[in-house]
């Protein structure tokens, strides 16, 4: 066998100090997707690529690659024929010179429209000469949110890179990155008595690693904590409070992760569950245990990284630090609960929201206008609910406990017991909590209506104050969390079935900043479109086809809740006989109109007057009066939101356009009379792109 | 292992590792970053390595001697590694088992921290180091201070001696931790934490604190104009704590306390430039010839 065919094991791990736990998912994909592209631009083939880790090691594997690339035929140009044979058709040394390049003799070169040209053979290049520059440009192309400098060499990573182990079969390819070159020793576990281990090829090192106490697979160290962890929730007397955003956190903190259980006095479960659980995850990282009926057991559950430690040992100090934790839980609830929540509105004032937008207080004011107008729309008996909410909402933002760093993901969470705790009506007390909802993609809505309407408002908020601002997300810098923003719109709007304009809502927010109250009108379009672009992934989660899609959100979008229901009924429609006709006929209509029509029509736009003195064919005036019949009997269909009714109506035309087409020629030489067809066309797409722009879905014969 | 024998301990480790052993700073400040031997030692090309104890004074953090685990006054253990080596964090493990903690028995985790400190215009990523859940050091790789970018980069390990000698000795509150021969610390303190929270919190005269305040960060801008950077430095450290001070009183509002913040770090920015000037015409002495 060939050098060429043999297939050969790579391994490439990188070596660090302990990566930040949230770097470590995105780092895997980058690097495999860094390898993978230049692998392909190298020509070097494999059959499998993955990448695993710790938190101290990124670890490449490409099985089966290729030992050298293929060699490559191809074509050369040199100089111009002019250029390269003196008139006596022998070598120039221009022609000489370009014959030596490719060390190519005379015969192997022929002139074509007026240049030397030849065919070259480039012999591929062995894998591991490539390997070194293909790897540490990976390396370097990783991108952290934050990275550091450790040493003279000015490499930046996310954190010390110590070690680097590259290994082609058993042979090391001596990749460079800052000061590290790499070798055959890796590392084991921190507490393992030989750190240094000997790696003698490839296929060795997963067995290397587990003798080093290192449980290299992520997949594998999850499911074992899993396993663990509800085997020592049991033996604490329940079940656990699964976590898995929390399970994928810790999975990342330890090399060879062990569980231990422990306990904290039942004199702290008269705290509310969600600070208790607060109080254990987020600093802790600890899990929580409930009993069968899901009522919190005074237990927690700690996972822990050293596989010669008795458990016994590491608990008490677990405990002790979980106890002062609670106890300042406890410290601020008491503090916090002699101040009434509306007491603490005022110096809300004292706290600057985003710089250049004013303070929570305007925010507050801002809100309490904004729902109590939404509900006035969408939620008449939820008027003073949301506007009561509102007033509060942003309250709990100063009282001890979200202050503490620790505990701001109890932000409205607070919020509302404080607010039940001192009175509020539930209703009230409940919508301050569901102001963040839904907190992240796949979160529950707002289970009330006040809740809906203060969420709402507090949403397009920040949509409206941030692009008022200029603060618009670019790329993946969305530090304002816009795009979660928009998408809790959306969300909300499509779950109630809320009927409203975007864009009055655009506008009606705008109007609450002192600081561009003008500029409504301008960003309006612009946050349309920003909360379209989540509208299109919503439908596309529900399974919608692109072309759909499209169809949808190409016309005047900018009531949601219609979206929706018109996306259902392009689905329905589908499947119904005659709708591929309906549509081919339908599309005739519009492809005919110039090519940059716009399809996105407000509803109060004008479109260009038709002139029945310019018909010249009955059939044209005929298919005018039915025109402008459908489009009442539109408005009035589109207004009950009956959109597969809409539909229906606007077949009854098709006889007609059918005879126009036949009877007409659009196109006519008369100026005038052409434009004036073209126009009575524009009325009749302009009332189909009150549904959606036909023309764009796919129909398969 | 009481008090004094674990400060005695780090000290010998790290001299044998090649530090000096720099004394605390004879002025009040919240944190060891603030002494000369970090904050200014970080700066430029030469090397330093140091370590040393410091008593460091938090007026906020005070519980009136109340809270187990909480002081307006406490001991850093600090250590300056610059550049850092490439074994720094088993040095640090080592330390560890050098004051007597098992660490076959124990859980040591580094846990993601990037270490900010707005007033000196520093920044730095690392860890806080945990035992068995507890946060007892703060380690960070120094990036920038006084606003400059650095290089090359110091390893910075900072201790919290009382959460370590509560550990080690097994007791539930600092004020139970053995300092020697039979002391407790809260036989020293205890009655310094009820006097001083009453004044941090209640007693001090806001009026006078501004007063220091204004003049100190005065005095700096004039001693930096005259280039005596080092007695500048002092006055920025001053108006640091008198800030801290203000600040526990009540005295700045949330929306002021960045401006004042701001003027902090313009004084930081300011010593930073000038001392690294001042090595400059010294010739960098310490750079190896």
């Amino acid at each position: 066998m060939g050098l060429a065919m043999s297939k050969q094991d790579l391994l490439f791990e990188i070596g660090c100090e302990e990566l930040p736990v949230d770097y470590i998912a995105p780092a895997q994909r980058q690097l495999l997707a860094a390898v993978e592209s230049k692998l392909n631009e190298a020509r070097l083939t494999y059959t499998a690529l993955d990448c695993d880790a710790t938190p101290r090691r990124l670890v490449l594997r490409v099985r089966g690659l290729s030992a050298a690339q293929p060699d490559l035929e191809k074509e050369v140009q040199g100089p111009t024929a002019a250029l390269a044979y003196a008139a006596d058709k022998t070598l120039t040394p221009a022609g000489e010179g370009f014959l030596r390049k490719y060390g190519l003799t005379a015969e192997q070169v022929e002139v074509r429209t007026g240049r030397l040209l030849a065919q070259v053979r480039e012999t591929g290049k062995p894998a591991r000469e490539l390997l070194p520059d293909i790897l540490s440009a990976a390396v370097n192309s990783l991108a952290f949110p934050k990275s550091m400098r450790w040493e003279v060499s000015q490499a930046r990573f996310a954190r010390p890179i110590r070690w680097l182990v590259a290994l082609l079969s058993d042979e090391v390819i001596p990749v460079v990155f800052g000061d590290v070159t790499a070798g055959r020793i890796t590392r084991s576990h921190p507490l393992h008595s030989v750190s240094r281990l000997e790696v003698k090829s490839a296929a060795d090192y997963a067995q290397v690693l587990e003798q080093g106490w290192v449980v290299l697979s992520v997949a594998k160290r999850r499911e074992a904590l899993k396993q663990l962890l509800a085997v020592r929730a049991a033996e604490s007397g329940g079940r656990l409070v699964e976590d898995e955003e929390l399970l994928d956190m810790v999975v990342m903190m330890a090399e060879k992760p062990g569980v231990v259980a422990g306990g904290f006095k039942p004199a702290y479960l008269h705290i509310a569950r969600e600070i208790i659980v607060t109080a254990m995850r987020e600093h802790q990282r600890y899990f929580a245990v409930e009993d069968a009926q899901g009522k919190l057991l005074p237990c927690f559950l700690a996972v822990y990284d050293n596989p010669l430690a008795d458990p016994v040992n590491i608990r008490p100090g677990c405990e002790r630090v979980l106890e002062a934790r609670l106890k300042d839980a406890e410290f601020f609830f008491r503090e916090d609960m002699k101040k009434p929540l509306a007491s603490l509105v005022p110096e809300l004032e004292r706290v600057l929201w985003i710089k250049g937008l004013g303070s929570l207080l305007d925010k507050t004011k801002r809100l309490e206008t904004l729902s109590e107008w939404l509900a006035a729309k969408l939620e008449p008996s939820a008027q003073a609910t949301a506007k009561a909410a509102a007033h509060l909402a942003k309250a709990d933002l100063i009282t001890n406990m979200v202050q503490e760093k620790e505990f701001t993901s109890l932000q409205g969470i607070m919020g509302t017991f404080y607010a039940a705790a001192q009175g509020a009506p539930e209703a009230v007390a409940q919508a301050i909590r569901e102001q963040y909802q839904p907190r992240v993609a796949g979160d529950a809505c707002p289970r009330t209506a006040g809740g809906r309407m203060l969420a709402l408002a507090d949403k397009l908020d920040n949509l409206v104050g941030c692009w008022g601002a200029g603060l618009i997300p670019t790329g993946a810098k969305d530090p304002y969390a816009l795009r979660r923003a928009a998408q809790g719109i959306v969300s909300i709007l499509l779950e109630a079935v809320y009927r409203i304009s975007l864009t009055e809502m655009v506008l009606k927010a705008a109007k609450g900043f002192s600081q561009f109250k003008e500029k409504g009108a301008e960003i309006a379009a612009p946050v349309q479109a920003f909360i379209l672009g989540r509208m299109e992934t919503e439908l596309a989660n529900r399974q919608y086809r692109p072309d759909e899609i499209q169809a949808l959100l190409a016309v005047w979008a900018d009531d949601l809740g219609a979206v929706a229901q018109k996306a259902e009924m392009l689905r329905t429609l589908r499947q119904e006989p005659g709708f591929a006709d309906q549509i081919t006929t339908f599309s005739r209509v519009v492809n005919i109109l110039p090519k940059n029509t716009p399809r996105a029509w407000a509803p109060e736009a004008v479109l260009p007057a038709i002139l029945p003195e310019f018909f010249q064919v009955e059939v044209e005036k005929e298919l005018y009066r039915a025109a402008e019949q459908a489009h009442k009997d539109l408005n009035r269909l589109l207004a009950a939101g009956n959109f597969s009714g809409a539909f229906k109506r606007l077949t009854e035309l098709l006889p007609l356009i059918d005879r126009f087409f036949t009877d007409v020629l659009v196109m006519d030489q008369d100026e005038a009379v052409k434009t004036n067809r073209l126009n009575l066309l524009l009325l009749i797409a302009r009332l189909l792109w009150t549904l959606a722009d036909f023309s764009r879905l796919v129909i398969s014969a | 292992m009481n008090f004094q024998e674990i400060i005695q301990t780090l000290q010998t480790f790290w001299a044998n590792h090649g530090c000096l052993v720099v004394q605390p700073y004879d002025l009040e400040k919240g944190a060891s970053t603030f002494n000369p031997a970090t904050f200014l030692r970080v700066l430029g090309p030469e090397p330093w390595s140091s370590a040393n104890v410091e008593p460091c004074r938090r007026p906020k953090d005070g519980r009136y001697g109340e809270n187990p685990n909480r002081g307006q006054h406490y001991y850093q253990f600090q250590v300056i590694l610059k550049p850092a080596p490439a074994d720094i964090q088993d040095l640090y493990r080592q330390s560890l088992a050098q004051i007597g903690l098992p660490l076959d028995q124990h859980d040591i985790r580094f846990t993601e921290d990037d270490w900010e400190s707005p007033t000196l215009g520093a920044a730095g990523l690392g860890w806080q180091v945990w035992l068995d859940g507890l946060e007892i050091t703060q380690f960070t790789y120094f990036q920038q201070m006084g606003g400059i970018e650095l290089n090359p980069i110091a390893g910075e390990i900072t201790y919290g001696l009382e959460r370590i000698a509560m550990f080690l000795q097994g007791v539930e509150s600092l004020f139970d931790i053995e300092w020697g021969h039979g002391v407790k610390y809260g036989d020293l303190f205890h009655a310094n934490e009820v006097q001083w929270s009453t004044y941090n919190f209640e007693a001090s005269d806001p009026q006078t604190l501004f007063d220091a305040f204004t003049a100190s960060e005065k005095e700096t801008q004039r001693l930096l104009g005259l280039n005596l950077v080092l007695p500048a430095y002092d006055y920025l450290v001053k108006s640091s704590h008198l800030f801290n001070l203000l600040d526990a009183r009540g005295a700045i509002s949330v929306s002021e306390r960045v401006g004042y913040i701001t003027r902090l770090r313009n004084l930081a920015k300011g010593v930073a430039q000038g001392y690294l000037k001042h090595r400059e015409d010294l010739g960098h002495p310490l750079l190896k010839k």
